[in-house]
């Protein structure tokens, strides 16, 4: 369940890896254009305030550059994820993104994320991370 | 046609690097070179509003800034100074997390740039969080604690009354919790860290029974020997605010609900 904000809904959720690494799960869907949403998947360095943005499955409700290869994504669903060359480029890590016919929706995203991203559903999961109505202790 | 009237008046008085596509009635995509480190680039509309015609991000900027920044950081302090200057210094205003600029087609034009140059700079707060994160670190602390904690439960800048009276052994946060109090000190810096270090040693002195959580403002900062020194008396330890709420409010609310 996402959470009214000024302007969009949005849902955090704090995740560990099987190593202990950090990450967070960042879900947002825009009130103003059904189009706008991210679903995010960040690290968080131990001993760091930084959140780094490994992927990022975008909507269409903006365009996107991609400055190093010179390639648009026009108004078209998205799927941003970090690269070395645009960290060494001083860039966001994840300003590359590639058009995607895989999303179409804020949960969409959130499929194509947790299909991508290397996690592994409960056996007995009937919704994903209390995202679709449970609540997960909020 | 209205509609084609304003788009012509502004397309004339923008440069050609400024763009207009049509997306339904009343309903333009204004298409400009500008945009963020990550390759997206800024949503601007131009809509129909009645009789008049707005700019508009349809809330992509302050969208985007929850990313890192929680209501409570973004909305407060220094950074909500910095959002109501520009809003105010170039005539946008905030319509519930939407930032939109009135237009004419006499003045369109240079609205668009008023209109980008605005919301790249109320963007740019996260940037700035990152480099100067000292002068918030406080607030984004007491923002913090008063949203997890009840007032009747806290009490800043708390001093022992029986052993203290000169209030030189200082908490920055007393909570009262269900078997004994919780003093959460903010450590922002080696000399705060060097003082709770001491307070902690007194108390222990006197007697006073209490849960110690320290919360760091960056603690790889730290000198190892400081942290040491504090890690043996302070053993609950959150090393930064920023990813660590949730964290943060889980471990205060466990000991207000033991």
């Amino acid at each position: 369940m996402l959470k009214a904000k000024k302007g969009h809904s949005e849902r955090n959720h704090e995740l560990q890896g099987t190593d202990g690494s950090a990450f967070r799960l960042i879900l947002r869907q825009n009130d103003h254009n059904p189009l706008d949403f991210p679903a995010i998947l960040a690290y968080s360095p131990p001993n760091s305030n930084r959140l780094l943005h490994l992927r990022r499955y975008n909507g269409a409700g903006h365009a996107h550059r991609n400055y190093i290869e010179k390639t648009r994504c026009d108004f078209t669903f998205h799927i941003h994820q970090a690269t070395q060359r645009y960290q060494e480029s001083g860039r966001d890590i994840d300003a590359f993104a590639e058009q995607s016919a895989r999303l179409a929706s804020l949960w969409d995203a959130l499929e194509c994320l947790i299909e991508d991203c290397g996690f592994v559903r409960p056996d007995d999961a009937q919704t994903t991370f209390g995202f679709f109505g449970e609540t997960d202790g909020e | 046609m209205v509609s084609e009237t304003i788009v012509s008046a502004c397309q004339g008085s923008a440069n050609d690097q400024v763009r207009f596509l049509a997306d339904g009635p009343g309903r333009f995509r204004v298409l400009t070179p500008f945009g963020f480190d990550d390759g997206d680039l800024l949503t601007v509309v131009l809509k129909r509003e009645g009789d008049r015609w707005l700019l508009s991000d349809e809330g992509q900027v302050f969208m985007r800034l929850s990313y890192l920044l929680d209501d409570r950081a973004l909305h407060s302090g220094t950074r909500q100074a910095i959002i109501v200057n520009t809003l105010s210094s170039f005539g946008l205003q905030d319509r519930d997390g939407e930032l939109v600029l009135p237009v004419g087609p006499e003045d369109c034009g240079e609205g668009i740039f008023a209109f980008t140059q605005a919301a790249l700079r109320i963007a740019d707060i996260k940037l700035w969080t990152r480099e100067i994160i000292h002068s918030t670190f406080l607030q984004d602390f007491g923002a913090l604690l008063s949203d997890i904690v009840p007032e009747s439960a806290r009490q800043l800048g708390w001093h022992d009354p029986v052993h203290d009276r000169a209030a030189n052994y200082v908490v920055d946060c007393r909570v009262e919790a269900q078997d004994k109090p919780l003093f959460v000190f903010a450590l922002p810096n080696e000399e705060r860290i060097s003082i709770a270090t001491i307070t902690l040693h007194q108390f222990r002195d006197w007697g006073l029974r209490y849960t110690p959580l320290g919360i760091f403002e960056e603690q790889e900062r730290i000198n190892p020997k400081v942290l040491a020194r504090y890690s043996d008396i302070g053993d609950k330890l959150f090393s930064h605010i920023p990813g660590n709420e949730e964290s943060i409010r889980a471990y205060i609310e466990e000991h207000l609900a033991a």
